[in-house]
């Protein structure tokens, strides 16, 4: 069965503009700055019960991973990540008496690249005033 | 190939045919002798072709070097392929140890001096095209870039903090100081761009703020043509998108008003 994209979010200003030097993901968010009225503003895409992430940089990411998900969180309906996530851990699952949710998100940010998250849920931070740290002092 | 294998049947089967009718022998041995020399035919020529094709092109890749060394090496791989096809072809066609030693003389000749003067050809060849396709291709991708196109409407002082990125964590600031201080060439700082609809639009707009800072021309910058990239052109796709351009862009870039 064939991929598709259901779209589900798109940021609040173009990635083109996010300061900082872009987005990075920490502790299942990603996080980005931007101005707004020259206003320094945060947000993000928070992430509940993550059980997998891969990245793949700007010049790695190709055109089915931007194609409709440019600043724009995705999911990957009938995904093989999460078929093969569900295969693996099905025995664990039964060990333990639980049945886990999982969604194959996916969004592709300007600059930054790609980021795939396998969790339960997902929500978007309120705009607040401030800036996340630069990843490169963290 | 099926062309190929057809040609090298008919070259080993003919001497047998000849042979065996010059002599009536029974039907028979006719046919039999038919097959051996057809069978002998088909894997001569394969074997000549597998050998002589890969020292033909080693011959063809040294001549590019376009030093007398070339015309050396070519004779040479030309000389052992040709006699090794040339070896395997006239076993085929006669049946004989004498038949297959002629043939790699033959054919050994006619490669050697084939192969030298392929080797020497390439070499003139090869400089006069590389240097004809190296002018033209910096030529028309600065003239590209002359009146190249944002995808953007602002953009941030910040590079990229992605560690795969070329300057992460620097600012344009930087960037162009160190292009300024002769710690960069422009060389260092490529600019990729994409033709769409007869317009040039630039992908990296902090890298093309930094040389402009820099006040490095738009001739002498290092563009990289991504046209045809389906990556590349969805990204382009998205930038322009979100900023509400169309496929013209923008001639005029801000940067914002946050770090």
């Amino acid at each position: 069965m064939n991929s598709s994209k259901k779209v589900l979010y798109t940021v609040p200003v173009a990635s083109t503009a996010f300061e900082s030097g872009g987005a990075y993901m920490l502790l299942g968010t990603i996080r980005y700055n931007f101005d707004r009225d020259g206003v320094n503003r945060r947000s993000g895409i928070r992430f509940k019960r993550i059980k997998a992430t891969r990245t793949y940089s700007e010049s790695a990411s190709n055109a089915w991973h931007i194609e409709g998900a440019y600043d724009t969180l995705v999911e990957i309906e009938n995904s093989p990540w999460v078929e093969e996530l569900q295969g693996n851990t099905a025995d664990r699952q039964r060990r333990i008496g639980e049945t886990w949710e999982m969604h194959h998100y996916m969004i592709y940010l300007d600059s930054s690249g790609t980021f795939e998250v396998i969790a339960e849920s997902w929500e978007a931070l309120p705009e607040e005033a401030g800036s996340w740290p630069n990843p490169m002092t963290i | 190939m099926a062309l190929g294998i057809f040609t090298n049947f008919a070259i080993g089967a003919l001497p047998s045919f000849a042979v065996s009718y010059g002599t009536a022998q029974p039907a028979g041995q006719v046919f039999s002798q038919t097959l051996i020399g057809g069978a002998a035919g088909v894997a001569g020529g394969a074997a000549g072709r597998i050998v002589a094709a890969p020292l033909f092109r080693a011959g063809q890749a040294i001549g590019f070097g376009a030093t007398a060394a070339s015309a050396l090496a070519g004779a040479g791989a030309g000389g052992v392929a040709g006699a090794i096809y040339g070896g395997a072809t006239g076993y085929a066609t006669s049946g004989t140890l004498r038949g297959a030693i002629e043939g790699a003389e033959q054919l050994g000749a006619l490669g050697f001096l084939g192969g030298g003067l392929a080797g020497a050809g390439n070499s003139l060849f090869g400089a006069v095209r590389n240097s004809y396709i190296g002018t033209t291709i910096a030529t028309e991708r600065a003239a590209a870039l002359e009146n190249a196109n944002y995808a953007q409407k602002s953009f941030s002082k910040a590079f990229s903090t992605d560690p795969e990125a070329l300057f992460p964590g620097k600012t344009i600031d930087d960037v162009a100081g160190a292009i300024r201080s002769g710690q960069l060439a422009p060389k260092d700082v490529p600019v990729q761009y994409i033709v769409r609809e007869g317009n040039s639009l630039i992908l990296n707009t902090r890298s093309a703020q930094a040389l402009e800072q820099a006040g490095i021309p738009r001739s002498q910058w290092n563009a990289v043509n991504m046209t045809g990239d389906a990556g590349a052109e969805a990204r382009l796709t998205g930038q322009l998108q979100r900023n509400g351009l169309t496929s013209q862009g923008t001639s005029t870039v801000a940067p914002t008003r946050g770090n």
